[in-house]
């Protein structure tokens, strides 16, 4: 059998490097070192990584290599958000408060994916903890997108969809509170899930609004998010939430006969562009063509859903970030240590970034005494009827498909000193991320747009615990429209 | 209600300090401000009518996957080995016994 | 300037004003459950362990780690809750109380503010008064803050997350000793219920006390809230200070004194009542509910299988021990200071031993026999010899050195008596042949005896014991003896 040129494991989906690994076709301590080689090499070209462990890696690629058991992601190199624990790699969720961090746990998500062989290889940049929607919020740089190195690749996990965008890794972990993994999935071109709530343990995530937060996978397959899906969901006895509901077991769906998908006609009129609303429609052709019935229904909270959001989450935000006080761990401020609350709060202002600051301020004020009726329990209470909205959508269809950012990947700067024109960029993610809804992010077709080619992506929405259906739908979809090959530029780029 | 969705400037400012945030001043005018237009954005959330409705604070129970029913067994399991743990602090001390931090003035609220 | 207690009233005459005061009580209890592990991670529980070597990614609220309820403390919580009559809610859920400091890793508290699980209930005092119960509710504990070791505050987190449950009072307290008997009967509750030992010298039990005073008939006054209380003790000289302090600066009109709604310190050692630091306005805690534990449901089997594990309620143990076996008052007292010993006392009752005779010898000899006596004894062990010297079968002075036979050894009683040859015996013949022999030569006694002084008997007792080997009932012996000395 001839041996594969090292480059082509780059063009391999997870799925098919561990079966090539399993068989012994393929060495995973080449694999590994030839992915670690590249991802340190274009590093400063995206700065998709804060911490790569090659040692580690390599340490673990040779103890695999030899493994009687041999899992399905064996030998699989993986790229972990920076707000995901990994005992003794660096999570410093991208901000200058946690720097030198390395967890004495590894979160539960982690460490299923590891014990079927995957390998971490690093934990990637972010926008600071989780909060933002371009990547520019990083305390070490921003990541730049490999379509189109002067643009964004999303956020707020950038680092986790450069990384597979760039063919570093095949499959990468984010996590998504309203929309951080299936934007940049639509800005990278790339295919991203966001579970049911409740669905993959969050133990390990730190916590940016608990009540939002999923581990979400990104990678270049559907059928590796199928399977990083099956890997980690299920019971922890360490997080309260996770549900011990099992996932529907169901074979790939030929084509859409006999299902019902609403297209919500607030989703499609939040296009701003012509080619990003003709990249859509051929979506929503190739799903009639795969024989499903399109219909057309109204979601009016729609309009609603970011602010709704951006209140609830920042309110919990402000909560699950009052543990950073540089007293326990990360960063203490060296001067000022005068007394302990003069030392939380230099090291909170200095450690902090001017987002997580914002957000913080607005999440303390929308809880805080004489406002949290108006603006927190308010909003808590147009949660429940966003809910709603959509529990009465499922009278009329079995899944709902709509575009997933109202724009592509914007230019790096382009919004930065805007808060709520970046915001704009979740219209279409958090109303499901409100109601803990699964969405799957497939690729539509590519789009011109300011000269150059940029890909988009639309999303398959489905009940709650229907993971699996939102897969299966979104698989036929990008096998219609042929966008299941599709690769970045960078693909090619050596390094 | 209308008075209630004005946001003044001095509330940001008392909730950067109760989220322990000690703002330069221009840091701080530049930050409420900006605040103050996002909140200002928001404010049409207050349109929503919501008579009648219960908040929603979380997406699993009554709506959602159920969580595990059991609560967890009362055993005492391993702990964090004490260096592991103090290991992770800014700052130790020799003895490494306990966490140091900057005097506390008074006790706490 | 010293108030005057009126007498019989819960009232205080200013001799300076001629003014009566009342003063008005909440306590708010936080007493610590006994349990293995903590609320919300793994960790031991364990009072004395090295600093920082009780503590994981939870309880240090490392980034990412996440708070799991524990079962038994919130069951031992609904125990509490049913023993002190309160209404155990159908669902409950925890929030989270924001504040920061060294202590409180994750900057905030998980507790429980809007639906706490029980509500209602409370303690009936001696003189008929109920004291009501405002709400129980679970929360985890703080870690400790050590601010006197050098230029650092030194923290360790042993103690966070600890389980404890808080109890607030409504302000229907009026005396400092009726604040301390409230506290007496909570703690017995407690303890007897099987929630927590309420070892105050390990911090299980801890009070703080929200006072002020009025007029009566007026509205409520300022409330100062007093914290750093350790003992029952010191909650009755606080108040008191307090109940001096406040009357004073009324009286005074001095805005000077003004009294402010503030937190105080005791100062154990000066006997007073200090003002903390001043914060700038009342802490905004900010609670919202905790997302990360579920909302609880506690069905009624649930609720009805704690209920079945309480046993009787103490007070009404000791009113039954007086009404059925006619137990002192304060045999019945010292019997119910632990639910152990209470159920230890009426097992042996259970297997045949007389109660009174029972409770005395338990509290006077077994109890004071060693420390741990109980462990190593059964109580039909004790049942046993305890009937054998009502029925004067053997003396008393003989059960005492059973007793130590038994504890050493483990032998029964009976096997004991029979080996050393104890039984007393129960023969009048014998026993009269015995004084007689102790009245030979004794001519003067009997004289004396004769002659109206029935007390130079006694001179004889201690030479018929001897004679009978200690074997004879000493009032057996002296009732014999003097019906000799009359017969002669």
């Amino acid at each position: 059998m001839t041996r594969p040129t090292p480059n082509t494991w780059l063009h391999l989906d997870a799925t098919q490097l561990a079966h090539e690994h399993r068989s012994g076709a393929r060495s995973v301590v080449d694999t590994i070192a030839a992915c670690c080689a590249r991802s340190q090499r274009l590093q400063p070209r995206w700065n998709a990584f804060l911490a790569l462990d090659c040692e580690r890696a390599l340490a673990r690629a040779h103890t695999l290599e030899h493994a009687a058991t041999r899992g399905r992601l064996h030998g699989v190199p993986i790229a972990v958000k920076a707000n995901l624990a990994v005992e003794g790699l660096e999570s410093s969720c991208a901000s200058r408060m946690l720097v030198g961090w390395r967890a004495p746990y590894t979160a539960t998500a982690v460490a299923r994916l590891e014990a079927e062989g995957a390998v971490v290889i690093g934990t990637t940049n972010m926008d600071e903890y989780a909060m933002g929607s371009s990547g520019e919020s990083s305390a070490f740089g921003p990541t730049h997108n490999p379509w189109d190195e002067a643009r964004a690749p999303g956020g707020s996990s950038s680092g986790s969809a450069a990384a597979v965008a760039g063919h570093l890794v095949p499959l990468a972990l984010g996590s998504d509170t309203g929309g951080s993994v299936r934007q940049p999935a639509a800005w990278c071109g790339l295919a991203g899930f966001k579970p049911t709530w409740g669905r993959i343990s969050r133990y390990g995530l730190v916590a940016y609004a608990s009540s939002l937060d999923c581990v979400a996978p990104l990678a270049r397959s559907m059928r590796d998010l199928d399977l990083a899906l099956d890997i980690m969901a299920g019971p922890d006895a360490r997080d309260a939430t996770c549900s011990p509901t099992a996932l529907h077991e169901s074979a790939p769906f030929k084509d859409l006969q006999g299902l019902v998908l609403g297209v919500p006609h607030e989703w499609r009129a939040a296009l701003s562009d012509g080619p990003s609303r003709a990249a859509f429609e051929a979506c929503v052709e190739a799903a009639r063509a795969a024989g499903a019935r399109i219909v057309e229904l109204s979601l009016p909270l729609t309009r609603h859903a970011v602010s709704c959001y951006y209140l609830l989450a920042t309110v919990e935000a402000a909560s699950n970030l009052a543990r950073f006080d540089g007293l326990r761990y990360g960063v203490r401020a060296a001067a000022h240590s005068s007394s302990l609350a003069a030392s939380i709060s230099s090291s909170r202002t200095q450690g902090f970034g001017a987002e997580v600051k914002r957000r913080i301020v607005l999440g303390t004020y929308a809880l805080s005494a004489g406002h949290a009726e108006a603006w927190h329990t308010h909003a808590a209470k147009v949660r429940t009827l966003v809910c709603r909205e959509f529990d009465e959508a499922w009278g009329a269809c079995d899944a709902l498909l709509g575009p997933t950012t109202p724009f592509p990947a914007i230019r790096l700067g382009e919004r930065s000193n805007d808060p709520l024109s970046l915001y704009a960029c979740d219209a279409l993610t958090t109303p499901v991320s409100l109601a803990g809804l699964p969405a799957a992010a497939l690729r539509t077709p590519l789009v011109e747009h300011e000269g150059g080619q940029l890909p988009t992506g639309a999303q398959v929405v489905t009940p709650h615990g229907a993971d699996r259906l939102a897969l299966r739908i979104a698989e036929v979809l990008e096998t219609q429209l042929g966008t299941q090959a599709l690769r970045s530029p960078a693909a090619e780029v050596q390094a | 209600m209308t008075d209630s969705h004005s946001v003044r400037i001095p509330d940001l400012r008392n909730a950067a300090h109760l989220a322990r945030l000690d703002l330069a001043e221009e840091e701080a005018v530049v930050l409420c401000g900006e605040v103050a237009r996002i909140l200002e954005h928001f404010a049409a959330l207050q349109a929503v009518p919501v008579a009648g409705v219960e908040p929603c604070y979380t997406a699993v129970g009554t709506r959602g996957l159920p969580p595990a029913p059991d609560l967890r067994e009362d055993e005492a399991q391993a702990s964090l080995p004490r260096a592991a743990l103090l290991g992770l602090a800014p700052q130790t001390q020799a003895d490494d016994e306990f966490y140091i931090v900057p005097k506390a003035i008074g006790v706490a609220p | 300037m010293n108030l005057v207690r009126q007498a019989n009233t819960t009232t205080w005459l200013s001799p300076h004003t001629g003014q009566v005061w009342e003063l008005v009580i909440g306590l708010e209890v936080h007493c610590q459950l006994a349990t293995r592990s903590k609320l919300f991670c793994g960790c031991a529980v364990e009072f004395g362990a090295a600093p920082n070597t009780r503590v994981c990614a939870v309880c240090s609220a490392q980034p990412g780690a996440l708070p799991v309820l524990n079962g038994e403390a919130l069951r031992l919580a609904v125990r509490a809750g049913l023993a002190l009559g309160c209404s155990i809610a159908a669902r409950t859920h925890f929030d989270r109380k924001h504040y920061f400091y060294c202590d409180l890793p994750k900057g905030y508290q998980i507790s429980q503010a809007t639906r706490p699980f029980c509500t209602g209930g409370g303690v009936r005092l001696r003189s008929g008064k109920l004291v009501r119960l405002q709400r129980i509710h679970l929360e985890e504990d703080a870690g400790k803050a050590i601010h006197d070791r050098g230029p650092w505050t030194l923290v360790d987190l042993n103690r966070a997350g600890v389980p404890l449950i808080e109890s607030v009072t409504e302000a229907d307290l009026s005396a400092p000793e009726e604040a301390v008997e409230y506290l007496t009967a909570l703690k017995e509750m407690l303890q007897h219920a099987g929630v927590s030992a309420c070892d105050m010298e390990k911090g299980e039990l801890r009070c703080d006390v929200n006072v002020s005073v009025r007029k009566p008939g007026a509205a409520y006054g300022t409330k100062v809230e007093i914290k750093n209380l350790n003992s029952f003790r010191f909650v009755a000289a606080a108040i008191e200070y307090e109940l001096q302090r406040q009357v004073a600066a009324l009286e005074s009109g001095d805005p000077a004194q003004r009294l402010v709604q503030e937190t105080r310190l005791w100062d154990t050692e000066q006997g007073v009542t200090r003002s903390m630091r001043t914060k700038e306005g009342a802490a905004d805690y900010r609670y919202m509910p905790e997302p990360d534990l579920p909302e609880l449901q506690l069905p009624a089997s649930f609720v009805e299988r704690e209920r079945s594990m309480l046993g009787e309620p103490p007070a009404e143990r000791r009113a039954r021990w007086q009404q059925q076996w006619h137990l002192a008052a304060k045999d019945a007292e010292a019997l119910t200071q632990t639910r152990e010993l209470a159920d230890w006392f009426e097992a042996a009752v259970r297997a045949g031993a007389p109660p009174k005779e029972c409770a005395s010898f338990l509290l006077n000899e077994v109890l004071t026999a060693q420390p741990d006596s109980l462990s190593l004894l059964l109580p039909r062990q004790v049942a046993s010899l305890v009937t054998m010297v009502a029925a004067g079968e053997v003396s008393h002075a003989s059960a005492r050195s059973v007793l130590r036979v038994t504890l050493a050894e483990g032998t029964e009683p009976e096997v004991v008596v029979q080996q050393q040859g104890l039984r007393m015996v129960l023969d009048t013949r014998q026993i009269e042949a015995w004084c007689r022999q102790a009245l030979v030569g004794r001519e003067a006694i009997i004289a004396d005896v004769k002659a109206g002084k029935a007390a130079a008997v006694n001179a004889l007792l201690g030479p018929a014991l001897k004679l009978a080997a200690g074997k004879a009932n000493a009032a057996v012996v002296r009732e014999t003896l003097l019906r000799l000395i009359a017969e002669s």
